[in-house]
């Protein structure tokens, strides 16, 4: 009878969440639908199942120049998430591994500045781009990230338990140089952490919106979410055309996270349950 | 023997990321700070700049009854989305801790509108709300329930209405994941010894799980008051295809956010004012998340 009972819940618990998830799911599915019609079937309601004019919407956004902010968010994105994970995780070693002077007050001057929104740095970090004579170029997008706090704050969490004093000593004493030991003895060991901020990074810069669309007047220069914007209003009436671009903008940040989903979900929690 | 030799080591170590750190952070934050100090259109040059005092904050917080609105939007907003997913996301967790096998599945299916880019879903909903060729009219009207559609996004209250399903939508598999990595943090043995004393479910629930995963919580709805206060790309995009004024019909879903990006880079240019919203929004952000933590801990020492 027990058993019985707890068959039942754990049925009914299974279809709420087979339910929830369907409905997380169903825009995607309609997204992908709508990059299969043209325009006018997508009118008569038609976008329940898939239609064969993908390959034409696809072409139409390719023309729209697509690729070029593709390939400008590929940039942006790699060159970020190599100079946050590169810089952070140097910071960090430098706090965790030495003992000096200021390093508390430094460390905790790092951590509360999370809490400043980034919004507030905005307009004078385009004032100061635009003296630079950086405005209309991939830069700015790039350099804020080598000044992430959470990047800083994410690496000495993990590096405070993972870097044994003791190894790093004995590399010392076999004449390693300091350079050496950080890249080559704990690189190493701190490589989940790495894939963990990397994809983080990676996913906030190529989702990133308002900053572009700050930074950047000249279309040839957009990232994809600009891009999408611009699509989306200069293809008002073609349905067709918005559904595809959505479509392969979003896709494959959906595959790399499916791919790597363990560690994205380490990441994401990572901040609650510490703190 | 060798701590001197050591000692400029965490230095150079540190110094790319600190010059980073001043140079694009701490300078920028401060020169804002200036510049909202300042009368100054970006139109004109550097040299048109008047340094006017505190004036813009006055005038922010007493006579722009467009910031006051628009303050007034998010705290409402937050208000009705806050609840509904921290008791949802703490529900579903519930239901998927049990089902330890699938629960990865879960996971993933239910965090993908959480990391999908919010500009395309801001469209995907204007698409999904639309009036004519929506899905979600073309599906109430062949299943009957509706004779003609509705006209969602063309008015402020519905407006709010597919906003609130949109945030709730899209974080709610992030809740979920929280709970979840809060849950496993519960000890097992506390809530069976707690069983064999004859509580029962609901008891457990109540004076073990709920305090155990409080942190969590109190965790949850700071963070998500922080980011509601900087809710900006998805109701942006949200009313790109319907003619309207920033912030939809009525500015029902005008956020501060979207008000400050207006105001500085948009339909104005008054950078001194604008860098002055954004203090502004700071200073509100501080005072709610100084008054929220006060409050929810000060309970915890109460019980």
């Amino acid at each position: 009878m027990n058993k019985l009972k707890k068959k039942l819940v754990n049925t009914g618990s299974m279809i709420i969440l087979l339910m929830i998830s369907l409905l997380s799911f169903i825009p995607f599915y309609f997204m992908i639908t709508m990059s299969t019609h043209v325009t006018s079937e997508i009118y008569q309601g038609d976008v329940f199942w898939f239609g064969n004019a993908l390959i034409k919407n696809v072409k139409t956004i390719i023309d729209g120049g697509f690729l070029r902010y593709y390939s400008n968010s590929l940039l942006v994105s790699i060159g970020s998430t190599v100079i946050c994970v590169l810089f952070s995780s140097m910071a960090a070693y430098g706090l965790s591994v030495y003992r000096f002077p200021l390093r508390g007050k430094i460390t905790t001057f790092i951590i509360t500045s999370m809490m400043i929104p980034a919004q507030i740095s905005l307009i004078g970090y385009s004032i100061e781009m635009r003296s630079l004579h950086l405005t209309n170029t991939l830069l700015p997008l790039i350099l804020t990230w080598g000044a992430s706090a959470y990047g800083v704050f994410f690496m000495i969490q993990y590096m405070s338990g993972s870097i044994p004093l003791e190894l790093i000593e004995s590399g010392r004493i076999d004449g390693c140089n300091e350079l050496r030991i950080f890249f080559d003895i704990s690189m190493p060991l701190i490589k989940p952490a790495i894939g963990t901020l990397a994809m983080l990074v990676y996913l906030w810069s190529w989702n990133n919106f308002l900053m572009p669309s700050i930074m950047l007047t000249d279309s040839r220069k957009f990232t994809v979410p600009l891009g999408i914007q611009t699509l989306a209003t200069a293809y008002t009436q073609d349905w067709g055309a918005r559904g595809a671009a959505l479509t392969i903008a979003v896709i494959p940040i959906l595959m790399i996270f499916a791919v790597g989903s363990k560690y994205f979900i380490k990441g994401l929690s990572a901040g609650a349950v510490k703190g | 023997m060798n701590n001197r030799k050591l000692s400029k080591w965490p230095y150079i170590f540190m110094a790319p990321y600190f010059i980073c750190f001043m140079m694009f952070f701490i300078y920028p934050t401060i020169y804002s700070f200036v510049i909202s100090l300042t009368d100054w259109d970006s139109l004109k040059g550097a040299s048109q700049r008047k340094f006017i005092g505190l004036a813009n904050y006055v005038r922010l917080f007493t006579k722009d009854k467009l910031f006051l609105k628009s303050l007034g939007n998010t705290a409402f907003l937050m208000i009705i989305y806050i609840p509904i997913l921290i008791i949802l996301g703490l529900l579903l967790a519930m239901l998927l801790y049990r089902l330890k096998r699938t629960s990865r599945i879960f996971q993933t299916v239910n965090v993908l509108p959480y990391i999908t880019t919010p500009v395309a879903i801001g469209i995907i909903f204007s698409f999904l709300f639309d009036w004519s060729t929506g899905i979600v009219n073309t599906a109430l009207i062949k299943l009957g329930i509706l004779e003609t559609g509705i006209n969602w996004l063309g008015d402020g209250g519905r407006a709010r209405f597919v906003v609130i399903l949109l945030i709730i939508w899209k974080n709610l598999g992030y809740y979920l994941l929280i709970y979840l990595a809060g849950l496993a943090t519960v000890p097992e043995e506390v809530s069976e010894a707690a069983m064999v004393d004859g509580a029962n479910k609901l008891q457990v629930f109540r004076h073990i799980t709920l305090p155990f995963i409080r942190p969590i919580t109190v965790f949850l709805i700071l963070t998500s008051v922080v980011s509601g206060f900087q809710l900006f790309d998805e109701p942006y995009l949200l009313f790109s295809n319907v003619q309207s004024p920033i912030g939809g019909p009525e500015r029902a879903c005008l956020t501060s956010m979207m008000y400050f990006f207006d105001q500085t880079f948009k339909s104005s240019t008054h950078l001194g004012y604008g860098a002055a919203v954004s203090y502004g929004l700071f200073m509100i952000i501080l005072i709610c998340s100084t008054l929220i933590s006060k409050v929810l801990f000060r309970k915890e020492k109460g019980e």
